[in-house]
């Protein structure tokens, strides 16, 4: 089946089986390999994509359900390979030791940090559904916290 | 829960339009269909083998399914493809049907999580048919009208009468279920819901309640409903009863928290994550504490 959606602002169309997931397609057929599959069942959220605007975990999404969509994966955050606002608050505030929940993480906080308005309590509670086994979650949480005042104009 | 399965079985996938073109594969394929909406269960459990279809009908591109709408007077309608995170937007831009409805919104916006919620539907909820699927306390709590259609023809159910068991509803593999339906409330009512979610992340106690009048015996109406200890959703009616008799409030609650012990206690469910008698605890403490939440809200109103 041919399946036709944007990914990262380009139009992409792509052969695929209806059996095919999303996440997998994204990273085997389109190359996106920074896109990570960590439990493989919707649980750890580590491949989680922006659909229409919306995160949701690309592993437990058809390939074909995609049809129509517009989809953004970490890669589609940096401009020309120079970090987001968000991605430098990671760096800042050392969101990261390993670094394989960190896509995850960036899609779900480019989320976050791009909303009008957000409480700590809020990204805390949105951040749930990613898992993180070593930073721990007060930096990634700091980082949000931080990128949405750059995304928001605000100075501290 | 991990398998050795990266990848999905094989099968064919069909995207109807319209809700007669689903009817039609669904009674075409009968047990070798499976109808997806948000995926998140369908897909895991097609991960993990438990089911194998041969075709896939995904519901989403059909509009009426979708619906999510509040007529005055009717209530609260719910297409099955319905995305959760949509009803609770919906309820969170139109404040008076989530006063009407709270309990339902209570439970439907602390689902899973925020990226489950964004894929997950009404419909999916109540057709994963586990115990502890957060939809089931609060739709009894409102007396909910399942709408389920198939090409020969339509029919209501309670969500008490749909789901029969772990893994088993009344529902035909021909048939769809196409809306839910939750009429007014009581006027002036007030609900709340509560579980209780250990490290497992599937609730082992959930209530959902329901209080409208407090301080008038011949207008008050108190429902309670419970899921997750036990198999199946329960409305606790010999409890709700106790409401209307005279006398001190509390005591009543004290009686009637007493009467669902003993309606419910020969059903709960005991696993290596809950004990009977935990899930009876909690169940007790948790309809106690809804409902000292809504009498006091009722009562700080009363007092301005």
């Amino acid at each position: 089946m041919k399946v036709k959606f944007r990914v990262n602002g380009v139009e992409r169309e792509v052969d695929v089986e209806p059996y095919e997931l999303l996440a997998d397609v994204l990273r085997e057929k389109l190359g996106l390999k920074a896109l990570k599959k960590g439990c493989w069942r919707g649980e750890c959220g580590l491949c989680t994509i922006l659909m229409d605007g919306e995160p949701v975990k690309s592993c437990i999404i058809l390939a074909v359900e995609a049809e129509g969509s517009e989809i953004y994966t970490v890669e589609g955050f940096s401009d020309d390979g120079r970090p987001s606002p968000l991605q430098e608050a990671f760096i800042r505030n050392a969101g990261l030791q390993c670094g394989f929940c960190t896509p995850g993480f960036i899609v779900v906080g480019e989320y976050l940090a791009r909303k009008p308005r957000i409480t700590r309590g809020e990204v805390k509670a949105a951040l749930s559904g990613t898992i993180c086994r070593c930073t721990g979650y007060k930096q990634i949480v700091d980082a949000v916290i931080e990128a949405h005042k750059a995304y928001s104009g605000e100075n501290e | 829960m991990s398998s050795p399965y990266a990848t999905l079985p094989e099968f064919d996938y069909v995207r109807p339009t319209s809700l007669d073109e689903a009817l039609k594969i669904l009674d075409e394929h009968g047990e070798n269909a499976k109808v997806l909406a948000g995926g998140v269960g369908l897909v895991t459990f097609m991960l993990e083998r438990l089911v194998s279809p041969k075709i896939v009908v995904d519901i989403k591109r059909i509009p009426e399914l979708r619906r999510i709408e509040y007529t005055e007077g009717k209530g609260l309608i719910l297409g099955s493809a319905a995305r959760i995170s949509e009803i609770t937007r919906y309820m969170d831009s139109n404040p008076e049907v989530k006063d009407k409805y709270k309990a339902l919104y209570e439970a439907l916006s602390r689902i899973a999580d925020l990226q489950i919620r964004n894929r997950a539907t009404i419909g999916g909820n109540i057709c994963e048919a586990l115990p502890f699927m957060d939809s089931y306390a609060p739709l009894a709590l409102f007396d909910a009208r399942l709408k389920i259609a198939s090409v020969s023809r339509e029919r209501e159910a309670s969500i008490i009468d749909f789901v029969k068991g772990p893994g088993f509803l009344d529902l035909a593999p021909n048939e769809l279920l196409v809306s839910v339906e939750l009429p007014e409330p009581p006027p002036g009512s007030k609900s709340g819901f509560s579980k209780i979610v250990p490290a497992i992340e599937y609730s082992v106690a959930s209530v959902a309640l329901l209080l409208a009048n407090p301080v008038d015996p011949s207008s008050r109406e108190v429902r309670i409903a419970v899921s997750a200890a036990t198999p199946t959703p329960v409305r606790v009616r010999e409890a709700e009863k106790v409401f209307s008799e005279d006398g001190d409030i509390v005591e009543l609650l004290d009686k009637a928290l007493d009467k669902m012990a003993s309606a419910i206690k020969d059903s709960l469910i005991e696993d290596p994550y809950a004990s009977a008698e935990y899930r009876l605890e909690m169940l007790k403490i948790q309809a106690y504490t809804l409902f000292k939440r809504l009498l006091d809200s009722f009562l700080e109103e009363e007092l301005g």
